[in-house]
């Protein structure tokens, strides 16, 4: 299952994405994201926190998207990642790439303070 | 000494025999082209590489004699292969005896784990001294005592990478998402090999909005791994993506120039990705300065030719070849079929495993006779049916476990190369080597028991056979004589042949010569064949003044006997003033064959099947003719006949029908007089106790699926009694 909704919040328009961004649902996220003109134009925000399940190919749109928001002149701002999603991005030392405060759980800010 | 590291030492041993030939005809080959000539890249790199191996190798286990020695040998061939150094024949000839010497360094110090006496040091010093004086006279590392210096060029020093992290570079291709596989997984499985302490990813590979396919990977990652595990393991990790990926995977301290040769390698920016290897901690940033620093001189240097910077640094001596990765790779190789490409894929097997094998097929085989002869016996069809299924299976199953132990007669042929190379040029004669059938296959233990004998035939043939140049030319031949060695199959055996352009081999002197050691009476003069015959005999290779004479006697009786002990047989032909042929007969294996059975006075005997013509049954006319003559008209050909009840006295009255069984054996043929016929059998050879090594005829026993026992009959034996019989006949002596 792959969820998209439109919202508003304080910053302006914002979509919230939940549930599979995964290679099985990746043509539909790259129509939603993409192929909608309309959505990057003024979407600022991407509210991850509903993502359950994250793969390399969510990661991608992901990326297209936010390239697509620079052309326009814009930025697109991802932010509530999930556990799911920090993982990715971690794995794939992305974190700098994006740019986004990402907000680290308590306890796991303490283990990584543990093993370091 | 662990197992792991014997393993390893038999392995270098065997690895560096392999190189050593390598090495050696390469060398013969730049030879042959001749003085003068432009030295042939690729077998001047043929033999740098082997010596660089070699070193390598021997640089991995200590063996710092052999390295430091080769060392000075590579340098000498790296000037040849530059261009600095002209190839001459002394220089092939003093390389020759280089890599004599760093054979026995590897058997003194590799095989029987000693270090080099007091006369290998010695020679040591006499070719590195030699060597050094072609070279120039360069002040160089032939003249520090051996071992230390050189051994030390190779730990690398400034020239490698500080980190003792692995770099793995990966390009995912765009296929990996559809094929069901994730990268992340990948990044996952290595996290549990060890500690990723960095990764880049690299977007560069993403394309415009519009050309984006989601399903489509276009990720690449730059990944340094602090792991202590092997290569293997962490090349494992990339095991389901590697098809459709490009993987570079560099081990902790790699050359620097390996990391250049990534750089290049990669389709990123050269400078960018030198910042993400200084990132991530592969490669200081001073590294990377003198890396990519001299490829910018270089390119300064030579503007129009753009080398590789790895070539550069290693020409430069800036970069010792690094010993370990050296090894690495090769196992790697060795182990990853995929990227062996063209290279023989090959497995080393203990010979004692395979021969288990070849027995256990064997008695495989005979109770598969015995359920097949069981099933016959019950006439049950569906069981004869299952049966036959099953024996064509243990045929095909016998025939690829005796295939597994048939190596090609070319590595043999090959090592005659060096023979004839050296001994034509002690003898001061030209000679030329020509080969032809190395595919041919033959059992391993045949090959090795086989160089022995055609050693002596080569040596023979070169030291007598070819005569001198002038008497060459005096006899309107060509100056250069020729040597052939050629290997066939024919008919279940495999055929050698030595052949020489020499001037044959006088008869006169040969029957003069047996006439004085009593071999053959005054007033006797054998025919032609039996005259050739003579020099096999055991009276002649020991007498000193028969080498004088025709020389072919030498050790001719010991050749005989070896090739008599592989079930083999040897002939002659000579035609004066033309040259010489030995040919010599074996039996393509040892243990198994298909045999013929047949009936006499219930009895079984086995023919082997190779040898078996055709069967005819002996009957009205043909009977009588056969019982008159003791010979046989077979289509107008003569065909001698040997009645097996007479030829082993058995009692016993035949029945009114016989049958005949024409076998044949290097050209002869003879037709055997049996009661029954009985059909095909495979047939495992038992050899017979020493207690029957003087019984004639039979060339081993077999056990029967009944559980009786057959005796195998020696076919080239009853021919020869059969043409014997022949001669006796008065209608045929004539």
């Amino acid at each position: 299952m792959f969820a998209l909704d439109r919202d508003h919040d304080a910053d302006g328009p914002l979509l919230r994405l939940g549930g599979e961004l995964t290679i099985y649902h990746a043509g539909e996220l790259r129509r939603a994201l993409l192929d909608d003109s309309a959505a990057h134009a003024t979407v600022r925000t991407l509210d991850l926190s509903g993502v359950e399940e994250f793969d390399s190919a969510g990661l991608q749109v992901l990326l297209m998207a936010r390239r697509a928001a620079e052309r326009a002149g814009g930025r697109l701002c991802l932010r509530n990642h999930s556990e799911a999603v920090r993982e990715v991005i971690d794995r794939y030392g992305l974190a700098a790439h994006f740019g986004d405060p990402v907000l680290i759980p308590a306890a796991r800010a303490d283990a990584r303070g543990e093993t370091r | 000494m662990n197992l792991d590291l014997e393993l390893a030492r038999q392995t270098f041993l065997t690895e560096s025999r392999d190189l050593l030939v390598a090495f050696e005809d390469g060398l013969l080959a730049l030879e042959a082209a001749g003085d003068g000539v432009p030295v042939d890249a690729e077998q001047i790199n043929a033999v740098f590489r082997a010596a660089h191996t070699i070193k390598g190798s021997a640089g991995l286990f200590g063996y710092d004699a052999i390295v430091a020695f080769t060392h000075v040998v590579e340098n000498a061939l790296d000037r040849v292969r530059a261009g600095t150094l002209a190839w001459t024949r002394p220089l092939g000839g003093l390389l020759l005896d280089c890599r004599d010497h760093i054979d026995a360094l590897v058997a003194c110090t590799a095989e029987r784990g000693e270090t080099p006496d007091a006369a290998m040091r010695s020679r040591d010093a006499e070719l590195l001294a030699a060597l050094q004086q072609i070279l120039g006279g360069q002040p160089a590392a032939a003249a520090v005592p051996a071992g230390v210096a050189a051994a030390e060029v190779e730990r690398c020093a400034g020239d490698c990478a500080s980190a003792d992290t692995w770099h793995i570079s990966i390009r995912f291709g765009t296929n990996v998402l559809q094929n069901g596989m994730d990268p992340l997984t990948v990044l996952r499985y290595l996290g549990t090999l060890g500690r990723i302490v960095h990764v880049t990813t690299l977007l560069d590979a993403l394309p415009e909005p519009a050309a984006f396919d989601a399903e489509h990977c276009y990720l690449g990652c730059e990944i340094d791994l602090a792991s202590s595990e092997d290569r293997e393991t962490i090349a494992g990790a990339f095991e389901f993506v590697r098809a459709d990926s490009v993987v570079h995977i560099l081990p902790p301290h790699s050359r620097l120039a390996e990391y250049v040769e990534l750089i290049r390698s990669l389709p990123e920016d050269d400078a960018r990705l030198g910042e993400i290897l200084v990132a991530g901690g592969a490669l200081t940033a001073e590294e990377l300065d003198v890396a990519l620093g001299r490829q910018a001189a270089a390119d300064l240097q030579a503007p129009g030719a753009h080398r590789p910077l790895g070539e550069l640094l290693v020409d430069q001596g800036l970069v010792a070849p690094a010993v370990v990765e050296t090894a690495l790779d090769k196992q790697q190789r060795a182990r990853d079929p995929r990227s062996s490409g063209g290279e023989q894929r090959q497995l080393r097997i203990r010979a004692d495993k395979l021969d288990e094998l070849i027995n256990r097929v064997g008695e495989l085989v005979i109770a598969s006779a015995a359920t097949a002869l069981l099933a016959r016996r019950n006439k049950d069809p569906e069981l004869h049916e299952a049966t036959a299924a099953l024996g064509a299976l243990v045929e095909a199953i016998r025939d690829s476990a005796l295939n597994l132990r048939t190596v090609p007669i070319g590595e043999t042929f090959a090592r005659f190369r060096r023979v004839v190379h050296d001994l034509s040029r002690e003898l001061g004669k030209d000679i030329e080597l020509e080969l032809s059938g190395e595919d041919t296959e033959l059992d391993k233990s045949v090959v090795e028991r086989i160089a022995d004998p055609l050693t002596h035939l080569v040596r023979n043939s070169l030291d007598h056979g070819i005569e001198p140049a002038e008497v060459r030319i005096a006899h309107g031949k060509p100056a250069r004589g020729t040597l052939r060695l050629d290997a066939r199959h024919d008919s279940g055996s495999i055929v050698i042949e030595v052949s020489d352009d020499g001037g044959g081999l006088n008869r006169e002197r040969i029957l003069e010569r047996a006439r004085e050691r009593g071999l053959v009476r005054a007033g006797e003069t054998p025919g032609d064949a039996e005259t050739l015959k003579l020099i096999f005999e055991p009276g002649f290779s020991t007498a000193p003044a028969v080498t004088s004479l025709s020389g072919r006697g030498v050790g001719m009786d010991v050749v005989r006997r070896a090739i008599e002990a592989l079930r083999g047989s040897i002939e002659l032909e000579s035609e004066p003033g033309h040259g010489t042929t030995v040919r010599i007969r074996l039996p393509l294996t040892l243990a198994i064959i298909d045999g013929f059975l047949v009936g006499v006075d219930g009895a079984t005997y086995v023919v082997p099947l190779d040898n078996v013509v055709e069967c005819v049954e002996l009957a009205g006319a043909t009977a009588r003719e056969a019982e008159r003559n003791g010979y046989l008209n077979l289509r107008g050909r003569v065909l001698p006949l040997l009645r097996l009840r007479a030829h082993f006295g058995l009692a016993g009255e035949p029945p009114r029908r016989e049958n005949l069984v024409v076998v044949s054996y290097a050209g002869l043929q003879v037709g055997l007089v049996v009661d029954r016929l009985l059909g095909e059998f495979q047939t495992v050879i038992k050899p017979l106790g020493r207690l029957f090594t003087q019984v004639r005829g039979f060339s081993g026993a077999t056990i029967l699926g009944s559980g009786a026992v057959a005796l195998i009959l020696d076919v080239p034996g009853l021919i020869a009694a059969g043409q014997q019989a022949a001669r006796s006949v008065p209608g045929l002596a004539a």
